[in-house]
């Protein structure tokens, strides 16, 4: 005999009802679920509440803005404030004459640069920088030699027929011409008020050439 | 109160009788989030929808699927208007999950050709004897269910859900196919069946 459509959807419910109340691990897995779908609801209405929150509290300053009334109050506050500035300005021009906002009182200027800057730059302009970075580099390659001196010796400066005459220990004799003297002036190798009669160390070069001469406070020892 | 607004009252009040519990809860639920209205829709559904999840799949599988198609239920709860029928709308989105969850682990070749074509006697074969064997070793103790689960993929899904109780128009929309093919599905299933039912 043949099954039926209706035997077959008896045998489905049938089946059904077999799962509902005979299988104890479905209604573990129903329980677990139910639970599950519940906690996720209640997460989900919080959730809301809080978008809802926002919503509404963001409604409120869209309407705010929205509303005629802040544009009003803020045109008013504008005229206030420029109001306000105008006539700050005025009663300053007014009664306090004598207060000066701009000008400062400086005491001190501190100058960087480097002794006997001034002297080298006499003749260049303040804003021709190649002069200056020319005479900064040659006043550098000058000290730069006057360090690398080899012996120093002391000698006393004398004259003879307009030249100076460097007389050292050993009665030796260093005619220095003008021409040298004014190269070492450029220079700056001539340090000090340099006169006749007076002491003066002589820097030399290893190959016995005079790198500066200076004025020496020391008493000449033989 | 005016004619007009009578009527709309009048007609208000005949779509409100024509819903259904479940709708009038769903609806409910949509506007308030009450967890009351889905403890109850929870309650009259859950079980058939594990049911046919479990012919569709296993437990474990069924359960997963069980919990996500609630969870997407109360995500898209806006998405459910009036003059949906709740149960189809139900097992729509837990198909859809189930199919998703299938592909990605990779348990289901969803190709039509090859679930049509089957011959009835060879499945018949081969389920008979696999359905006797959990029988006599008292592993299946639902013969019905057994017999179902053996059935090709998209003859089952058609099958439980006209046995469920939807009507052809509405499996045709949850399995998204013709009316005709989900006709054809069914006697498939129907026949391979009722063979296997008698034999056993």
């Amino acid at each position: 005999m043949s099954i039926s459509d209706k035997e077959l959807q008896d045998a489905f419910r049938r089946s059904q009802q077999i799962q509902k109340q005979n299988d104890t691990s479905s209604d573990k897995v129903n329980a677990r679920i139910r639970a599950n779908v519940l906690a996720h609801n209640k997460a989900k209405g919080r959730e809301n509440e809080k978008e809802r929150m926002f919503a509404l509290v963001g409604s409120h300053i869209r309407a705010y803005f929205a509303s005629s009334t802040l544009r009003f109050t803020a045109v008013a506050f504008a005229i206030v404030a420029m109001l306000g500035v105008y006539n700050v300005g005025i009663f300053q021009s007014r009664f306090l004459p004598s207060r000066q906002t701009a000008a400062h009182t400086v005491d001190i200027v501190h100058y960087h640069g480097f002794e006997g800057e001034d002297k080298l730059l006499a003749n260049k302009t303040s804003n021709d920088y190649q002069a200056r970075f020319n005479a900064y580099t040659r006043q550098y390659v000058e000290s730069n030699l006057v360090a690398k001196a080899v012996t120093l010796q002391p000698a006393t400066l004398q004259s003879q027929d307009g030249d100076w005459l460097l007389v050292n220990c050993k009665k030796q004799q260093v005619v220095v011409s003008e021409n040298l003297i004014t190269s070492l002036n450029i220079n700056g190798r001539i340090q000090g008020d340099i006169s006749v009669g007076a002491n003066v160390a002589l820097a030399l070069d290893a190959q016995g050439r005079i790198l500066s001469i200076k004025q020496s406070n020391k008493p000449l020892i033989c | 109160m005016s004619i007009g607004a009578s009527l709309q009252n009048l007609f208000q009040g005949k779509r409100e009788k024509a819903l259904g519990v479940s709708e009038r809860l769903m609806l409910q639920y949509s506007t308030k989030g009450d967890e009351a209205s889905l403890a109850a829709l929870f309650d009259l559904h859950n079980n058939k929808l594990f049911y046919f999840l479990k012919v569709l799949s296993d437990s474990t599988v069924a359960e997963d699927i069980c919990q996500r198609t609630w969870i997407k239920v109360i995500e898209n709860s806006h998405l459910f208007k009036s003059g949906d029928n709740f149960q189809a709308w139900l097992f729509t989105i837990s198909r859809r999950t189930l199919i998703d969850e299938l592909r990605k682990s990779a348990k289901l070749e969803y190709n039509n050709d090859a679930v049509e074509s089957f011959s009835s006697g060879e499945l018949t074969k081969h389920a008979q004897s696999t359905i006797e064997e959990d029988v006599a070793k008292g592993l299946e103790k639902d013969v019905f269910k057994a017999c179902i689960q053996q059935l090709p993929y998209k003859q089952k899904e058609a099958l439980s859900l006209q046995l469920e109780g939807f009507g052809l128009r509405e499996i045709a929309a949850i399995c998204g196919a013709e009316k005709e093919t989900i006709k054809t599905r069914i006697r498939y299933a129907k026949d391979s069946l009722k063979t296997m039912l008698e034999k056993l």
